[in-house]
């Protein structure tokens, strides 16, 4: 199938714009309550970006605003170099899809997909048909003629999918697109969204605050505490070189630990039990022994309350098994700690 | 991949006996819920209607005793009269205008008090439900006062003085008073389902219009509209027939061409002692309305189709 693009932008006529998307010390500010604090970010063309965070960390307020569905209080949103800061909503080149979807519910699926190009005044005949093409995209041909009710939640986020891309938007903006579904649609619909994203060749700004989702999906992930941005990077990067404590805990598989020399982090799965030698180690007491299948985790706390995890290939903690309770020392090689700035 | 259904499991586990036992329970509490409503509604409303219905068609002799043989004359009269004919269809104008009129003022005040906060939304229900506090008799002679015809009605007098008008309007003793009056009086009939109606709406669905490129008047006719039919049409039903049925402000604030129905059955029942052609006139009203309230909502259903 074929996706008819429109005619060039005028403003892609001239020299073809690096980024996508572009902030600049974008702030917004509640009152004094600063919910996002002078953050700039680049998107290169064509990126699956996440914005990852814990809850009010910001995320959620940045996509809003590049969206245009929250007035910016200080700073400027350029999209392929054209600053939209101050335009609405449907006049930057951007689509959003929202958590709960916000299907119109008494439209038909088609009409739900068709609504943007009613709205600009396409005939009803060629709004039809373009629809019928985007449903075919998402693969929802056969559910045209049936009402947002009567679909099941990973049917009406393959709508609502359609729905935003239909407006050929430069830039699709998804605020956690799979949070409503069952773990196992959600590993399934991330998989499409990426393989979409591909195909499209648009970028995709994707709110999450699981770290599995924006580990698979991201070309670049950022990570977001309190309204600035604590590391941008790929996942690799960012999973073997966090850049502060809070990174390391957040993304998760990290141990955190503290020297006198300043703080590091070390991967879980780069420790292991042993004898402490003249190597780094931590020693305490086996907190707790989970079984996960492929790898065991054994949970360590040491004399002065500090928590460390390691995760063991399953022969290897099954050949030298240790018990809630038993002292323990993780060992692992000088390689593998990585420094952390200082700060959070 | 296998699935073991829970309820494959549970009967066995549950018993025969606290089952059934608890089945009986189910069916009886709805029946006591519902009888002390069914029972009152069952003697105060469908025996004296029954009653209505059927003195439409009896004989009233010289004596003014009721009794057979069963006539369908008062039905022939009725239609067959041109004075009648133009009551029944001004009292239809009148509904209607009323009920237009609710919804255009009423879509407004709605639309605020289902986007603000729970304290203004309650300051505005209070202000819209005020007028049913006041008796309907103290109220409609308040529209007297107001709305009366020589330069000393307080309309007339304002608009005067403030050199809008140089002859005073002949408001009183018109369609437009009774128009008025009874807007007055049912308006909160036609908010009330409005505003329920359009607060269910998720207020990210015009947000994902405003989005897809539809502004104001267009959200509003292709998204808020169609979501609220349902109070629309719950508000259109209740004050089309309130105002059908009303007596009160047509009596005092109409004119001799403005009589509804509701004055006819008065002036039948006190005034001429014909009580079985008052009954005819009743059903008649009461008829027209049930039927036209059917369609309304009949059509307004389809065109919501299905939705949840």
């Amino acid at each position: 199938m074929t996706i008819v693009t429109t005619a060039p932008h005028l403003d892609d006529l001239r020299a073809d714009p690096r980024f996508d998307v572009e902030l600049v010390a974008v702030t917004k500010r509640y009152d004094k309550v600063v919910a996002v604090d002078a953050v700039s970010l680049r998107i290169p063309r064509g990126t699956y970006c996440c914005l990852l965070g814990p809850s009010g960390c910001g995320k959620t307020s940045t996509l809003r605003m590049i969206a245009g569905h929250e007035h910016i209080t200080e700073g400027d949103v350029l999209i392929r170099d054209r600053n939209v800061t101050e335009l609405p909503p449907a006049r930057r080149g951007t689509a959003m899809m929202f958590q709960s979807y916000a299907l119109f519910p008494h439209l038909s699926c088609l009409d739900n997909v068709a609504f943007s190009l009613k709205m600009r005044g396409v005939a009803k005949v060629e709004r039809h048909r373009r629809a019928r093409e985007f449903l075919a995209l998402v693969e929802m041909t056969e559910f045209a003629d049936r009402l947002p009710a009567q679909l099941s939640g990973g049917q009406q986020q393959r709508i609502a999918l359609a729905r935003s891309l239909i407006t050929e938007p430069q830039v699709l903006l998804l605020d956690e697109p799979l949070s409503a579904l069952d773990p196992f649609l959600r590993i399934r619909m991330r998989e499409e969204l990426k393989r979409l994203q591909r195909r499209l060749g648009i970028s995709f700004i994707h709110v999450t605050h699981s770290q599995d989702e924006a580990m698979a999906l991201s070309d670049l992930m950022v990570v977001m505490d309190q309204g600035r941005i604590q590391q941008a990077g790929t996942p690799r990067e960012i999973f073997e070189t966090p850049a502060t404590a809070f990174v390391a805990r957040f993304i998760g598989g990290h141990n955190v630990i503290t020297t006198h020399s300043g703080s590091f982090a070390v991967r879980a799965d780069r420790c292991r039990i042993g004898l402490p030698q003249q190597g780094p180690h931590v020693s305490g007491k086996v907190a707790a022994v989970e079984y996960q299948g492929t790898v065991v985790r054994v949970a360590l706390e040491t004399a002065s309350g500090e928590q460390a995890a390691a995760l063991l290939p399953d022969n290897a903690f099954f050949a030298e098994p240790v018990q809630p309770g038993d002292p323990a020392t993780f060992i692992w090689s000088d390689a593998d700690a990585h420094r952390l700035e200082m700060g959070a | 991949m296998t699935v073991i259904s829970a309820d494959r499991v549970a009967p066995a586990a549950l018993g025969t006996l606290p089952r059934r036992r608890r089945r009986v329970g189910k069916a009886i509490l709805p029946v006591t819920l519902l009888s002390p409503a069914v029972l009152f509604l069952a003697v105060f409303f469908i025996l004296p209607a029954f009653g209505l219905l059927t003195y439409s068609v009896l004989t009233q002799a010289a004596d003014g005793t009721v009794g057979l043989p069963f006539t369908l004359a008062h039905y022939t009269h009725f239609f067959g009269t041109a004075l009648y004919s133009r009551v029944l269809l001004k009292t239809l104008e009148i509904s209607l205008i009323t009920t237009l009129s609710a919804i255009v003022l009423a879509y407004p005040v709605a639309l605020v008090m289902a986007r603000s906060t729970a304290m203004v939304r309650q300051i505005i229900t209070i202000i819209v439900i005020a007028p049913l506090i006041v008796s309907v008799v103290v109220r409609t002679y308040g529209w007297q006062l107001i709305l009366g015809n020589g330069p000393t009605g307080i309309l007339n007098w304002l608009l005067l003085s403030c050199g809008l008008i140089h002859a005073p309007l002949k408001l009183m003793y018109s369609e437009t008073a009774v128009v008025i009056g009874s807007l007055h009086v049912f308006f909160p009939m036609m908010v009330l389902p409005l505003s329920s109606a359009l607060g269910k709406i998720d207020p990210r669905i015009e947000d994902a219009a405003r989005t897809l490129g539809a502004t104001g008047w267009r959200i509003f006719r292709r998204i808020t509209l169609p979501l609220s039919l349902s109070g629309l049409a719950v508000g259109c039903t209740l004050v089309f027939s309130l105002t059908a049925g009303s007596f009160v402000t047509p009596a005092i604030l109409g004119g001799r061409d403005t009589q509804m129905l509701g004055n006819l059955i008065d002036q039948q029942i006190l005034v001429v002692y014909d009580w079985p052609f008052g009954a005819t006139i009743a059903t008649v009203l009461v008829a027209i309305v049930l039927g036209l309230n059917a369609i309304s909502v009949r059509m307004l259903d389809r065109r919501r189709g299905v939705s949840a």
